[in-house]
Order: structure tokens, then sequence, then C-alpha cells
């Protein structure tokens, strides 16, 4: 019984950590991707 | 050969046609609580008289065709286009009672735009509407994005045999575990632990801005779910405007980008395959047009010298190149400034953008990433076939999830589609230009349309033609479907007056 509880815990525990650095990889490419963005519009302010 | 249509069929399609009615009918209750939160008890009143009337004919809808029977993929399809009508007129009855809609086709206008997150509306003085109502609108759009289906799937109907047949019927055909309920389960997960962090962020800084705290949050759940949704609805007619500030609008645009991905791809990555974002064919695909079609933009502006410095030209420039391309239609310029400063190239490059839009079985709309992907496949596969030995045999691949052959049928099928979306965009300009307006203006409205993204360059008014509100109405329709089941409806319909006609022949 109490295997059961702590098999459930470390599964939950296990999902908790997938979900935040699931999270943490999207939100970290879309900034790059916005960073991408600033430097192209650097880019056609050179020189001037 | 079109099949028969059979009392059963009527039956089957009126009994799920009738839950999905009863989901609209119980959604209802969140913008009434949020009128009786905010003490608005005349939109509290319209809010209980629209749900009283939903659910009534939710219900009747559901016990006169009551059945044990299971849809099939035609059900499914007819569903699917049905439900989502019904639920457009009985929608609207909350914006009517309101007094901010011109005419119930105004509406309808308003309520299939937030469906298919659109984000174009006709609703007069929008400044002044209730908070119930800019839930509601705000409601639409979230729940639209997700699917009206999925959302019935989870709560009401189940995992029924024919439950799968019916998110292919909206759209959402990515089986990303294999228990149908599950999936729905799933892309709600996603969804909502994305409008907690949303809510939260956008909230906070709002309260930064100077908003009190109450309407704070729930200006960053608006804000959230128009992101996230890809809708663009926002609670003042300014739109992002209203808020000046920049950090609320970097933050909207990462929330955009991440509600145009496939549900697939973000059940990928939650699930441990994190490095699929950087191989899956839909987001290099997005990355490369994003990358070009703000090239093409920065050009326009540089050659007209919109913008003074390279940090405006991103908060504006990018800010709308996104918005357009995911198909959110979130602004943070005047419609008019468009057609005014940007000029033809910059209209062209946005158009483009919105045309292509987002990921399949996304929140999005447009073409879809992974079709762009397929054909360009295609096209170089053909390439190498050419150069290669007549004797050789060349096969493309295209990786998502997993890496998948590349058929002459898939390419076909992706290539049908487009072709489709390119026929209800042309349509979509004719009627405005029969109607006396620019040839890019039309373009670009229709294309905002016709693709769901709702950025608009003035056409879009209560003013306007009749025929014009109608044939944008069906291009919502169509785009966030993808056709197919708005084709089984109308040979459905078809069948059903030839079948009709065969019975009075015999009698």
């Amino acid at each position: 019984m109490s295997n059961d509880r702590e098999q459930s815990r470390t599964t939950r525990r296990a999902g908790l950590r997938n979900d935040v650095l699931g999270i943490t990889t999207e939100v970290a490419w879309t900034g790059i991707l916005i960073l991408v963005g600033y430097f192209v519009s650097r880019l056609f302010f050179l020189g001037r | 050969m079109v099949r028969r249509v059979w009392k059963e069929d009527f039956r089957i399609i009126g009994y799920y046609t009738g839950l999905i009615t009863i989901g609209v009918g119980l959604l209802m209750l969140v913008p009434m609580v949020t009128s009786l939160v905010f003490r608005e008890w005349e939109s509290a009143v319209d809010f209980g008289l629209s749900i009283v009337l939903t659910l009534l004919v939710g219900y009747v809808l559901a016990l006169v065709s009551r059945t044990k029977n299971t849809p099939g993929l035609t059900h499914a399809m007819v569903i699917a286009a049905g439900s989502w009508l019904v639920a457009m007129v009985l929608s609207a009855v909350p914006y009517v009672l309101s007094g901010h809609a011109l005419s119930l086709l105004d509406a309808c206008f308003d309520t299939m735009s937030g469906y298919t997150t659109t984000g174009l509306f006709l609703l007069q003085d929008l400044d002044h509407i209730s908070q119930g109502l800019n839930m509601w609108r705000h409601l639409l759009t979230y729940v639209g994005g997700q699917g009206i289906v999925v959302l019935a799937l989870t709560f009401l109907i189940g995992s029924t045999g024919g439950a799968y047949k019916l998110m292919v019927g909206e759209g959402k055909d990515e089986k990303l575990v294999p228990n149908v309920r599950h999936i729905a389960v799933q892309i709600w997960r996603i969804s909502l632990i994305y409008l907690l962090i949303g809510t939260g962020v956008l909230g906070i800084l709002a309260i930064v801005g100077g908003m009190k705290p109450q309407l704070a949050f729930f200006h960053g759940a608006y804000i959230f779910m128009s992101a996230w949704s890809t809708g663009g609805f926002a609670p003042y007619s300014q739109n992002m405007q209203y808020y000046h500030s920049l950090p609320m609008e970097t933050v909207s645009m990462v929330f955009m980008v991440l509600g145009s991905f496939n549900f697939a791809l973000h059940y990928a990555v939650w699930t441990g395959n994190r490095r699929e974002i950087l191989h899956n064919v839909e987001i290099v695909s997005f990355t490369i047009t994003v990358l070009t079609t703000f090239s093409l933009t920065c050009l326009a502006l540089m050659q007209r010298g919109v913008y003074p410095n390279a940090v405006a030209l991103f908060r504006r420039g990018f800010f709308q190149l996104l918005s357009a391309h995911t198909t959110t239609g979130q602004s943070n310029i005047y419609a008019r400034t468009f057609v005014r400063d940007w000029g033809s190239l910059g209209m062209l490059a946005l158009t483009i953008a919105m045309a292509i839009g987002a990921s399949a079985a996304s929140t999005g709309g447009g073409f879809k990433g992974m079709r762009m992907g397929i054909i360009f496949k295609g096209i170089v596969t053909d390439i190498r076939k050419l150069l290669s030995p007549e004797r050789a045999i060349v096969v493309g691949h295209y990786h998502h999830i997993r890496d998948n052959t590349l058929t002459d049928g898939t390419v076909k099928s992706a290539a049908v589609i487009v072709v489709l979306y390119v026929l209800i965009y042309v349509v979509g300009a004719v009627v405005g230009m029969a109607y006396g307006y620019p040839m890019a203006d039309t373009f670009f409205e229709s294309v905002s349309a016709g693709s769901n993204t709702g950025l608009s360059c003035g056409v879009t008014q209560a003013t306007m033609p009749t025929l014009l509100k109608i044939v944008y109405i069906v291009e919502m329709w169509m785009g966030r479907l993808e056709f197919l089941s708005v084709f089984t409806l109308f040979g459905f319909i078809a069948a059903s007056f030839r079948g009709l006609k065969r019975q009075k022949v015999a009698g």
C-alpha cells in the first residue's frame, strides 16, 4: 500500500518536472525567436 | 455515389449537436458569474436568459433524437460543422440583448469570429461593454481555439465509439494518446496551465502599469486568452495600444507563438521529447517564413521611413508580423496605419504571413506550416528524382513527432487544402472589390478572415455590405474547420433533399 503511494508520488513528481522543463523549453525557444526578430530590426538600421 | 440518408442519421447528428449545445449553455455560466462579481445586474439577466434558451434548445434536441448509436465519419463531420453554426447563433443572444450589436447578423459575425479565433468585430461602443460580455467574447475565443467538440468530449460526451472522428471533423486530427477522452484532457491541461501562467504574468504587468488589481487580472486573462488562442480580441477598441506597455506586448508575443504550436508538439515537448522543437517540420517552416516575411516587412517600412529606430521597428513591425503569422490579430497600431503608412509591400508581407498561418492541430488558422513544409519537401523530392539516375528510388521524408515518409498522396492532400484556402481568399477579395473596395485592402481583409487572423485595414465595419459580412462569416467558418466537414455538411443536406424528393415521387 505504502509502496503504491510512494510510486504514485514519484510518478507525479516526474510528471511535474517534465511539465516545467517542457514549458521552459517552449518559452526559451520563443524568446530566441523574438530576439532574432529584434536583431533583424537592428540589421536594417546598420550604418544609419 | 453518395449514400442514402436515413432517419437514424438525423438522430445521431441531432443527439450529439444537442449535447454540444448544452455545453455552450453551461459555458455561459462563466460570464454570468463575472457580471455578478462586477455587479452588472442587467448583463447578468441577459446571460441568465441566454442560458435558459440555449439549455432548452440543447435538451430538446438531445431528447427528441436520443440514440445509443455512435457517430460514423460522415456524422462526425456534419456534427462538427453544424454544431459550430448552432453555437454561433445561440452564443449571439447575449450580444443582441446587450444592445451593442446592431443586428443579429452583426452579433453572429462576432461570435463566429470568436469561435474561429479570428478577432474581427462589428460590436458597437466596445469600450463600454460589460465585463460579463467581455469575458464571453474572450471565452468564445479560448474555447474555440481548443475546439467546441474537444470541450464537449472532455466534459459531456466521453469516449464513445465515434469520438475521435468528431475531433477529426473539427480539425484536431492528432492522436496524442490512444484514448480520445485523454487527448481532449491533455489539450485542456496544457491550455489551462498556460492560462494560469499567462493570467498571472500579464495581470502583474497590468498592475505595474497602473491598473487596479481585480481588473488587472481580468485583463491579464483576456489578453492571454486572445494571444494563446490566436484570437486577437481585446477589451478595448484600441486593442494592445490601450496598455502602452512593451513588456505586455512582448509577453503577448510569446503566448501568440506558443498558441500557434501543434498540440502534438506541446505534448511531445512536455513528455520529455524536448529536441522535437528543433526538428519538427512545422517549427522549421514557421521560423523560415517568419524571418522571410519579417525581412520583407522591414524592407517596406525602411523604404517609407515609417519608424525612426530599430526598437520602434521591432515593437510595431515584429509584433504585427508575429500577430499576422500566428493568425492572432492583436494590434498595436491603428487599422488605417496599414494603408496609410505601411504601403502595398508592407501589406503584402502581412497578407502572405496571414495566408501561411500557424501549425496544424493548433489554435491558429491559414494554410498551416505542416502543409508548407510537406509541399516544399515534395518539390525538393521531385527535383532530386529528376537529377538522379532513372533507376534510383528517391524517397522524401519529413519530421513531425517521428520521421514520416513523404508519399504522393500526402503532398496531394496538402496541395488540395492550400488551393481551397486560396480559393476562399480570392472569393472574399472579389466580393469586396465588387463593392468598390481597393484591391490591396480587400485582399488583406479577406485573407485575414479566411485564415482566422483578424487584423483589419478598415474594411470590417458595421456599415459594410450585408453580403460581405456573410462571405466573411463563411470564410471564417470554412477556414477554421478546414473545408472537409463543411463540404460534408453541404453534401448531407443535398442528399437529404434528394431523399425527400424520391419519397414524394414514390408516394
